[in-house]
């Protein structure tokens, strides 16, 4: 996946809406490629249905989420406020995978977490299950809605004031961090703000203090002079500073360019050019991400062939696009340990930059970790995710039964059949040869059958393509 | 799966088995493990081990458990019991009786103690046609297992002195000979046991005296042991300072009674004995009170005298203990069981120690404590604030005899009024003093009216820190509720008769305490098995308020350590029902 700058992608093209024609039929690998980005994945009965569907109403029914979004939602809600009450940060990274494995609404989910990359808070600083839950909630709220509203509320929230020292923060003596991380991570990027306006601006967050679980404003130890911050000047507070970032133009092609990469592709450098008219409407809307979000979903660029497998599956995507396809129940505790061995241990970013993603996901060990997990998840043989994420019980209940119809499931279902003619051979093969492999005397034709359907399964998650978003 | 059915018609086998076993005794797996094994694992009789276990209603209670029901609706379960399955019908009987064919003359593992060393399995069967058929088979199944998960290894027969026998990879080597199964981890361990069976070798376990004593000290009833060579333990590293007298104070502390008798017995065992009620899990070594160094004082009365006083049962318990622990002895004593350098540093330490004890000598106050203590905790819903902890913890008391009652309190109260008075202040602690049955308790609470940055749960409102003498005793509380309750429960205790035990410490565990404050962990322990195992929120209620329901129907687990004067007993009671 080398890295390429695009140069000749018309703007205009780009982002208007896609309609299916001929060069780009409307079929299961865009269906896929679409619930890939905008979700975990998809089941098979979601494939067919969005294919069914058509890409507008497909898009639509992603955004708006499934039926049973509220008694799901007030469920894991409890469940949340007993792991707060315990202050256990592991078991609400736990608690945040079982939503993202099971929520009707995976859309609102997936751009949490972007969010929460974005941002990224790591509860290891942190050490507070209830500030983390408080700012989860947070970007939840504003998940496709206004940016620029997420943004002051995440000035001031709890865990980012623990995150990046604003808590003691105070007149005289400004902290730095979090003016800095503002402007260089969150709103405009590097080269588009001085040192001086970090020190001013961190000036305007002095004063912000936590006592217990409540943000607490003390006037006299807030900086009440004037501040020059990115050539303003005013007796700015921090409201005025989130205000201040977003009216420079760098930051709508800041943040478009960050959804860039993780909604169209990793590998392309997007001009200035083709971002413009993203960003334009972008600042108009008021920073409202669900209309951005929206938009790119929608359009020609999104499913061309020039971004289909541009970026590389972060875990999470790796792990939940799997169980989500065999529609398994597993617990989010034992996955959420091996996600943390393949490098993503949600809530526990490694760093203020959050992950670097790409490339850096795969690496010898990790790539073994992954073929490791796509076993223990597929086998039923694995004490710690039990059996119900049983691919051969999923054949069943499709009705697919010969060697030619399991190996096209599996490779529609995972890879929506894109995958080279000689693999598919390479399966089909395997999967003849396997009705003579030796199984224990003891097993009954069934257990048989169902072991070559997981194996088969197994194989098929083993392919290349499928480490591709 | 095996059904009820199957489990009585075992038990009907197994009794319609009893004359044949009886007529024809076979020999003991021992006279094929040589005598140099330091560790032994055995049951002899396997069947009865198996059955006993399994008939037991509350193992059947617990399979009406939803995770229960999981585990044994696990894919590697049902394939044991296919495979369980598919046995009995090679070898055409059920498996209790099977059970009796390949093992009914005993099972032993045997091992040396250290790394990478010989471990030998022997399973003595009564029917040795039934024997090679099983190990054919077995072989067969292994041969198909390991084909299946895509190994190259394969079974290699070969023979060793005119004897089959069978490799599998590097760790795995087995034979059979005399009626009997062995396999082990090493080939020259498997050669050493069918040269035993050969008569080339001469000395085996069956001949060591130790393992025939250690099944006397044992039980009757004892259907699974450990026996373990203490000689090789005492050899181990770090054994040499562990095991003699003057040693660590640390580790005289923590281990002295128990080090004491490990380094004087010849061997410790283990024994397993189940019954209708429950299980009794017991350690036992062949040294006692007669013989032992100066830890007798510390941890032994003298003779006639209670080894512990009764277990203190207020309302609402869920942990107890009591033991006896002569603090004196540390002082009396300390040449001998810490070593002269040793007790140089606790003298220099006495003396400079009335800085910090408010002008109290060290030595003095520990010729003052008693020898007999106590430890309970409860589970108490009432914690005494208005404000209630996000998380509710068991209030816990610590009861100490003591030798001079007067003085040891007077010091006591003096000391920890100081310390809440230095180390109160910071957190606003209040004094609250009450009479109680003629007893004066001293407490000291938290202020509802202010915040605690640190304690974002209110965890602090679980504790009142209270202290009260009652009599000769002296109690440290985290409540003053605990604290009333317990002045009841000793005033009480002081006019009665019961004094005593003789195991020196003595542990229960209460089921119905345990089971109320399991309860109010029921959200947490809802949420743990929804992320566990994804079942939906309402089922993993269900399974939670029955696994309470089931707990709070058992009879507890209780631990005693009776120093006898030739023995020493460690006993672990778990009491299915009340």
């Amino acid at each position: 996946m080398a890295d390429t700058s695009e140069t000749r992608i018309d703007p205009r093209w780009a982002w208007e809406a896609y309609r299916p024609n001929d060069k780009a039929p409307w079929d299961l690998k865009r269906a896929g490629h679409l619930y890939r980005r905008a979700a975990f994945g998809a089941t098979p009965t979601e494939l067919q249905a969005a294919l069914k569907k058509g890409p507008q109403k497909a898009i639509d029914d992603l955004l708006a989420g499934g039926p049973g979004q509220d008694a799901f939602d007030k469920q894991t809600e409890q469940l949340a406020e007993s792991i707060v009450r315990v202050n256990n940060g592991q078991q609400l990274r736990d608690w945040w995978l079982y939503r993202m494995l099971y929520t009707p609404h995976p859309l609102r989910e997936k751009f949490t977490l972007f969010w929460h990359n974005h941002f990224a808070t790591s509860n290891a600083t942190v050490q507070n299950a209830g500030f983390m839950y408080r700012q989860y909630r947070l970007l939840r709220k504003y998940v496709l809605g206004s940016f620029a509203e997420m943004l002051k509320e995440m000035s001031l929230d709890p865990a980012m004031m623990v995150w990046l020292n604003v808590k003691d923060s105070k007149k005289g003596n400004p902290n730095e961090n979090y003016a800095r991380e503002l402007m260089e991570l969150f709103s405009l990027g590097i080269g588009n703000y001085t040192e001086h306006d970090i020190r001013e601006a961190a000036r305007a967050f002095t004063g912000w203090t936590l006592q217990g679980n409540d943000v607490v404003y003390t006037e006299s130890q807030h900086d009440l002079g004037e501040k020059s911050v990115l050539k303003q000047k005013g007796k700015w507070k921090p409201d005025d500073i989130v205000r201040i970032c977003l009216e420079e133009d760098s930051a709508p092609y800041f943040l478009t360019k960050k959804l860039f990469r993780f909604l169209v592709s990793e590998t392309m450098t997007p001009s200035r050019e083709l971002l413009e008219p993203l960003a334009t409407s972008f600042r108009k809307s008021g920073y409202d991400f669900g209309d951005l979000v929206r938009t790119v979903l929608r359009s020609n660029l999104f499913f061309s062939d020039q971004v289909y497998r541009t970026r590389i599956k972060a875990p999470v995507d790796f792990a939940l696009g799997i169980v989500r396809g065999l529609e398994g129940r597993i617990g989010s505790t034992p996955l959420a340990g091996v996600l943390e061995q393949l490098g993503q241990s949600v809530l526990y970013p490694p760093s203020v930059k959050g992950w670097d993603g790409g490339e850096a996901w795969l690496n010898g060990q990790t790539l073994l970790f992954r073929q490791n997990l796509a076993l223990a998840l597929t086998s039923t043989e694995d004490i710690r995710f039990g059996h119900r994420c049983d691919p051969a019980a999923l054949a069943r209940k499709y009705g697919k039964k010969d060697d030619k119809e399991l190996v096209d499931f599996f490779l529609d279902l995972f890879l929506q059949g894109d995958v080279a003619e000689e693999s598919r051979s390479r399966l089909l093969l395997f999967q003849e040869k396997s009705h003579k492999m030796k199984v224990p005397v003891y097993w009954t034709a069934q257990d048989a059958a169902d072991n070559r359907v997981r194996t088969l399964c197994h194989l098929v998650l083993t392919q290349p393509e499928f480490q591709l978003d | 799966m095996p059904s009820t059915r199957h489990l009585f018609g075992g038990l009907l086998g197994l009794v319609l088995c009893v004359s044949p076993l009886r007529a024809e005794k076979p020999p003991s797996p021992l006279r094929l493990i040589p005598a140099e094994a330091d560790l032994v694992i055995q049951t002899e009789a396997p069947r009865q081990l198996v059955e006993a276990v399994l008939t037991l209603d509350y193992i059947k209670n617990l399979q009406s458990l939803d995770a229960f029901k999981e585990v044994l609706d696990a894919t590697q379960t049902r394939r044991f019991f296919q495979m369980v399955a598919w046995f009995e019908r090679e070898l055409g009987a059920s498996w209790p009786e099977l059970l009796d064919r390949l093992g009914g003359g005993g099972a032993a593992l045997a091992a040396k103690i250290g790394e990478n060393s010989p471990a030998l399995l022997v399973l003595q069967g009564t029917d040795e046609k039934a024997l090679h058929k099983f190990a054919d088979l077995l072989l067969s199944v292994i041969e198909q297992e390991q084909e299946r998960q895509g190994s190259k290894e394969r079974p290699v027969k070969s023979t060793y002195k005119d004897v089959q026998t069978v490799r599998i990879g590097k760790d795995f080597h087995a034979a059979l000979v005399q009626g009997a199964l062995l396999i082990s981890n090493k080939e020259k361990a498997l050669q050493r046991a069918l040269d035993l069976a050969a008569g080339r070798d001469k000395k085996s376990l069956a001949d060591n005296a130790d393992l025939a004593d250690a099944a006397r000290l044992l039980p009757k009833g004892t259907l699974a042991s450990l026996w373990l060579n203490m000689d090789t333990v005492r050899k181990q590293p770090g054994g040499e300072a562990l095991y003699k007298t003057p040693r660590d104070p640390f580790l005289t502390i923590v281990l002295g009674g128990w080090a004491d008798i490990a380094s004087r017995a010849r061997y410790a065992c283990l024994g397993v004995v189940p019954d209708k009620t429950g299980l009794l899990a017991t350690l036992r070594l062949p040294a006692g009170r007669i013989g032992m160094g100066p830890d007798r004082g510390v941890v032994c009365p003298p003779d006639g005298q209670p080894g512990s006083r009764p277990l203190l049962e207020p309302k609402g318990v869920l942990f107890s203990e009591s033991f006896y622990w002569d603090l004196s002895v540390f002082w009396t004593d300390r040449i001998k069981l810490f070593g002269e350098k040793n007790a140089k540093n606790i003298e220099q330490f006495d003396e400079n120690s009335g800085r910090f004890l408010s002008n109290f000598r060290f030595s003095k106050l520990l010729s003052q404590a008693g020898t007999y203590h106590r430890f309970v905790a409860v589970h108490q819903p009432k914690k005494g604030y208005k404000k209630q902890p996000k998380t509710a913890l068991p209030a816990f008391a610590f009861v100490t005899e003591m030798r001079k009652p007067d003085e040891l309190s007077k010091a006591m109260e003096t000391l920890l009024r100081g310390a809440a008075l230095i180390g109160g202040s910071q957190l606003g602690l209040r004094l609250v003093e009450e009479k109680h049955k003629d007893c004066n308790i001293v407490a000291y609470r938290f202020p509802e009216d202010r915040e605690v940055k640190a304690d974002v749960n209110d965890i602090r409102f679980n504790f009142s820190p209270t202290f009260v003498r009652i009599g000769n005793q002296f109690v440290f509380s985290s409540t003053q509720e605990l604290a009333r309750n317990l002045v009841d429960v000793l005033q009480a205790e002081a006019k009665g008769t019961d004094k005593g035990a003789a195991p020196t410490e003595r542990i229960r565990l209460y089921p119905e305490g345990g089971a109320a404050t399991l309860k109010t962990f029921e959200d947490q322990l809802i949420t743990q098995t929804v992320l566990t195992s994804a079942v939906p929120v309402d089922e993993a209620r269900a399974q939670i308020r029955k696994l309470i329901y089931l707990l709070s129907k058992t009879g507890g687990l209780t631990l005693e350590t009776t120093y006898a004067p030739k023995e020493f007993h460690v006993d672990l009671r778990l009491r299915f029902t009340k």
